[in-house]
């Protein structure tokens, strides 16, 4: 088995903040393969953002983060800035969610994809660094002429496609979606999966896909992750776990889901109670025991650890 | 879905423009009592226009809505209720829980024990025990919560429609089967129409009786959900359902390009630039012909299936 | 029922109070204004009122330009008055002037921007134009041209100093009140059949009261300020005895040719730290109501 191209162990991440400490993350362990594709689910407060910004160390100064990540054979937490700004571009790129706001809306997007390159010094000169913006927008299906369009003047989907061709400026070997689809329309974000599955294909990228969207993961990516209250509670391959899940909140979440067509959802939704707990005040024991089913007194002893739950995959519960 | 039974809202050939833009362009459609019809459309397709319209927020253009058989002339009807996407923007952050769910009794001035009819409200909503709630701020409740409040201050006008606008676009995952199974229950114990207005396919199949589908200003498919759901005849619902995740197997059909400007509405059928089963040159060219040069016209009023669609129209 | 609803707005209060004291700079203005509040309300305790008679003062047998060290605790002025006796009465006419010209400037303001946002259309455009007229006209030239038409009392300066200050607290009120009606909760109280009264009453006003009362605080200074030009300029009441009165008379009289320091220092200082203490106040207020502000 070769090296993976990312590698976190025991990774913690904590604000600390004028509210005191809190956990946003709780040792997270994981690997991704080069070429593969790992989908991140989970409801807001997770931790699931905070994870995927600490890759690239993309975190306020109040976040602590423990632990070792290893991005393409780099120890990403002890590189100097220098080191972490070329990571950054070439080692890992990010999508990011909300598309209106990641973008300047005084500049061209031409110019807003030209920019990391001329920053970075991979293209000679403006001329090259033009060529290439061209280029990046035929890649994800934008016209030329598009490059002197402001953000305002596109649609939520060309935005996003634009925000693509940025993460892909550098040629990065890992690509981080965090949600780049949530505020799409259901064919736009059709468009953009399979524009993401088409780059992943042609370009040999690592995908690290991120949202609360368990559908979208497991049509998007080969293995899930599912994470709560900071923790990885479930993972496996997507469809395996999206179709048999181990955990009862993979349960409650694939629920959310329904499949059309099958008569057991009909006029049948389903759902947890209650909330998701906040990081800085989990419950004792399990942190999912006050939403569970399943809770037995063993629940509110000890949170239990990953345990095997079939081939390739791990649940964090006890009934497994 | 029984002939002779009173709708509960009637719209009758809406029209809704804002100078060239035609955003609901001759809309029918009605609500029974009981029932949950799913209004399903990308963001464009005029139906948000359609929901203010109902609810007296937007004036026609031409044609009706009338609400129980009496046309909707009024600026608001109480009868009409609306539950809305953002459960944290609709509540009043310097308003407790009790003020705002007593807000709707308030302004319609009608006497009662208002405590009682609060608490009850907030109970049937599921928030117990009520009291607990009352002094509460919308900031120190959860969002799964808020929208509960939300609904609560809704039934508490006793209405006979409920118009609920992506009641659940914006909360958690594992929260949104409560707040369906909630407004399930509630048209099932009190006979209540709910409009609900959603992109999620996968929202339709667990709640609703109807489905109608709309595309720039039109309804374009309608009919029973399961009809449309797991036989939807109109080219566009069929690309809808191939996208969404959920669906069992089913050959994507990926629209190229996006929802054109309403602006700037395609003569002929207005599916027509984008429609697949056009561009996949399997129609007769008689039927293709008018599917570019002539509007298959409106969904007509009523409850039954019906697709605007010439290839489905002339049984191809 | 309303009681939870008052017990709750009295937490409310309690907190915003708490989040007060925890400022230094609030508390520091706070407590140099209840100073000038003690002195002005106590006036009658700490001199007597006829000292600002001349006549009075001559009899008392009153030195000429004594210095503090002569003629205690201020010294007197050209015509024989005791300067405490000006700073402490003045103190009164000054606080009363600045106060009363901001109630009536955010009154009107206020109304002019709750009208204008939430109405809007033709309303609003005539409104603003309205406003945008006020705002351009140099306020000095009209304020005396106020003054001299309606002559020379504190009524008059309250009103002229209302009438043309205005604007400002207009156009922030209804920048404000265009957000607030935006919110999604309005379009709830309309869809639960809510009139433009109710909107107003429950949902516009609560939400932009914490802006007008931060507002208000920063008012004052600037209404003191007014009425400080405004009497120094000779526009001001003659038989009230302001700072301002007082500045002006010591200038006119040659206080600085004499090196009389204690003539106008006491008056200019006093309305140095009033307006300072306002301006402290109405800024911490404002970082409570708005949290993005402090830290800037």
């Amino acid at each position: 088995m070769t090296e993976p191209l990312l590698s976190m162990r025991d990774v913690s991440v904590t604000y600390h903040g004028s509210g005191g400490a809190v956990p946003a993350v709780r040792r997270v362990s994981l690997d991704l393969e080069r070429g593969g594709s790992l989908g991140l689910a989970g409801e807001s407060g997770c931790g699931k953002s905070t994870l995927a910004n600490s890759i690239l160390r993309l975190l306020p100064p109040d976040a602590v983060v423990e632990g070792q990540i290893v991005l393409d054979g780099k120890d990403v937490l002890s590189l100097r800035p220098g080191g972490l700004r070329a990571a950054r571009w070439t080692a890992g790129a990010i999508v990011f969610q909300g598309a209106l706001h990641a973008l300047n809306p005084v500049q061209t997007v031409g110019r807003q994809i030209a920019e990391p390159m001329l920053i970075h010094g991979t293209v000679p000169d403006e001329e090259a660094a033009e060529r290439r913006t061209v280029e990046l927008l035929g890649r994800v299906g934008l016209p030329a002429a598009r490059a002197d369009s402001y953000p305002h003047q596109l649609s939520g989907g060309q935005r996003q496609r634009v925000l693509i061709a940025m993460a892909l400026a550098c040629e990065p070997m890992l690509l981080i979606a965090d949600e780049p689809t949530t505020a799409l329309d259901l064919m736009v974000q059709a468009q953009v999966l399979r524009l993401l599955e088409e780059l992943k294909e042609e370009h040999d990228l690592t995908l690290l896909f991120i949202t609360h969207d368990l559908s979208v993961l497991t049509y998007a990516c080969r293995d899930l992750a599912v994470m709560y209250a900071g923790r990885i509670v479930e993972d496996g391959p997507s469809w395996e776990v999206f179709g048999g899940p181990a955990h009862p909140y993979t349960k409650g979440l694939a629920a959310a889901f329904p499949t059309i067509g099958d008569p057991s959802s009909r006029m049948a939704p389903s759902g947890l109670g209650g909330d998701p707990p906040m990081p800085g005040s989990l419950p004792v024991g399990c942190p999912f025991n006050p939403r569970c089913p399943y809770a037995t007194e063993a629940c509110l002893e000890a949170e239990p650890e990953l345990r095997i739950a079939g081939t390739d995959r791990r649940a964090a519960c006890i009934l497994v | 879905m029984h002939p002779g039974m009173t709708a509960i809202v009637e719209v009758e050939d809406l029209h809704v423009h804002f100078g060239e833009a035609r955003a609901v362009d001759g809309v029918s459609l009605q609500v029974l009592p009981g029932e949950v019809l799913a209004l399903v459309g990308e963001s464009g397709s005029g139906k948000t226009t359609l929901i203010r319209a109902i609810q007296g927020l937007q004036k026609p253009t031409s044609g009706t809505v009338s609400v129980e058989g009496r046309v909707q002339t009024i600026f608001h009807d109480p009868r009409v209720q609306m539950v809305f996407q953002d459960p944290t923007g609709a509540l009043n952050p310097r308003q407790t829980i009790y003020e705002i769910v007593a807000e709707g009794l308030r302004i319609k001035g009608t006497g009662g024990d208002e405590r009682h009819l609060v608490a009850d409200a907030l109970a049937r909503s599921g928030l117990r025990p009520p009291e607990r709630f009352f002094p509460l701020y919308p900031h120190e409740i959860s969002g799964g919560q808020r929208q509960r409040v939300v609904i609560a201050g809704a039934m508490v006008m006793e209405p006979r429609l409920l118009l609920a606008d992506e009641p659940v676009a914006s909360l958690d995952a594992s929260i949104r089967g409560e707040i369906l199974a909630l407004m399930r229950r509630l048209v099932e114990e009190t006979g209540l129409a709910i409009l609900v207005v959603t992109h999620d396919l996968g929202l339709a199949w667990n709640i609703a009786d109807r489905v109608a589908v709309m595309y720039l200003g039109r309804i374009v498919e309608t009919g029973l959900a399961e009809e449309i759901l797991d036989r939807p005849r109109h080219p566009y619902t069929r690309a809808l359902l191939s996208v969404v995740p959920e669906t069992r197997e089913m050959a994507q059909q990926i629209l190229v390009g996006e929802i054109p400007d309403l602006t700037r509405i395609p003569s002929g059928c207005r599916f027509h630039p984008r429609c697949p089963l056009l561009q996949s040159d399997t129609l007769a060219p008689e039927i293709a012909a008018r599917c570019r040069g002539e509007d298959p016209g409106p969904v007509p009023l009523g409850v039954g299936a019906h697709a605007a669609c010439w290839p489905v129209l002339s049984g191809n | 029922m309303t009681s939870i609803a008052m017990q709750r707005r009295k937490a409310t209060a309690g907190r915003v109070w708490r989040q007060f004291r925890s400022s230094r700079q609030g508390m520091i203005g706070l407590s140099v204004l209840a100073v000038f509040v003690i002195v002005a309300l106590a006036a009658p305790l700490l001199a007597d009122i006829r000292e600002l008679n001349p006549v009075f003062a001559r009899a008392q047998g009153n030195p000429q330009w004594a210095s503090p060290d002569q003629f205690g605790p201020l010294g007197t002025d050209y015509i024989r008055r005791s300067v405490w006796a000006q700073f402490v009465w003045g103190s009164r006419v000054s606080l009363f002037v600045g106060l009363a010209a901001t109630v009536l400037t955010i009154f009107i303001g206020s109304v002019v921007g709750i009208v204008s946002g939430f109405i809007g259309g033709k309303t609003d455009g005539a409104l603003m134009r309205l406003t945008e007229w006020f705002l351009v006209i140099p306020f000095l030239p009209l304020a005396i041209v106020l003054a001299s038409i309606l002559g020379r009392s504190v009524w008059n300066i309250i009103f002229v100093i209302g009438i043309t200050s205005w604007p400002s607290t207009a156009r922030l009120v209804r920048a404000q009140v265009l957000t607030v009606k935006q919110r999604l909760f309005v379009d709830r109280a309309r869809s639960l059949g809510a009139g433009g009264g109710h909107i107003v009453g429950h949902h516009i006003l609560p939400n932009v009261s914490g802006l007008i009362l931060a507002n208000a605080t920063l008012a004052v200074p600037i209404s003191i300020l007014t009425e400080t030009s405004l009497s120094f300029l000779g526009l001001g009441d003659p038989g009230a005895a302001s700072w301002g009165k007082t500045l002006e008379e010591a200038f006119v009289n040659g206080a600085m040719v004499r090196n009389a320091w204690w003539y106008f220092l006491p008056a200019g200082l006093g309305i140095l730290a009033v307006v300072l203490a306002f301006t402290l106040i109405g800024r911490t207020l404002e970082e409570i109501a708005n949290p993005r502000l402090s830290g800037r």
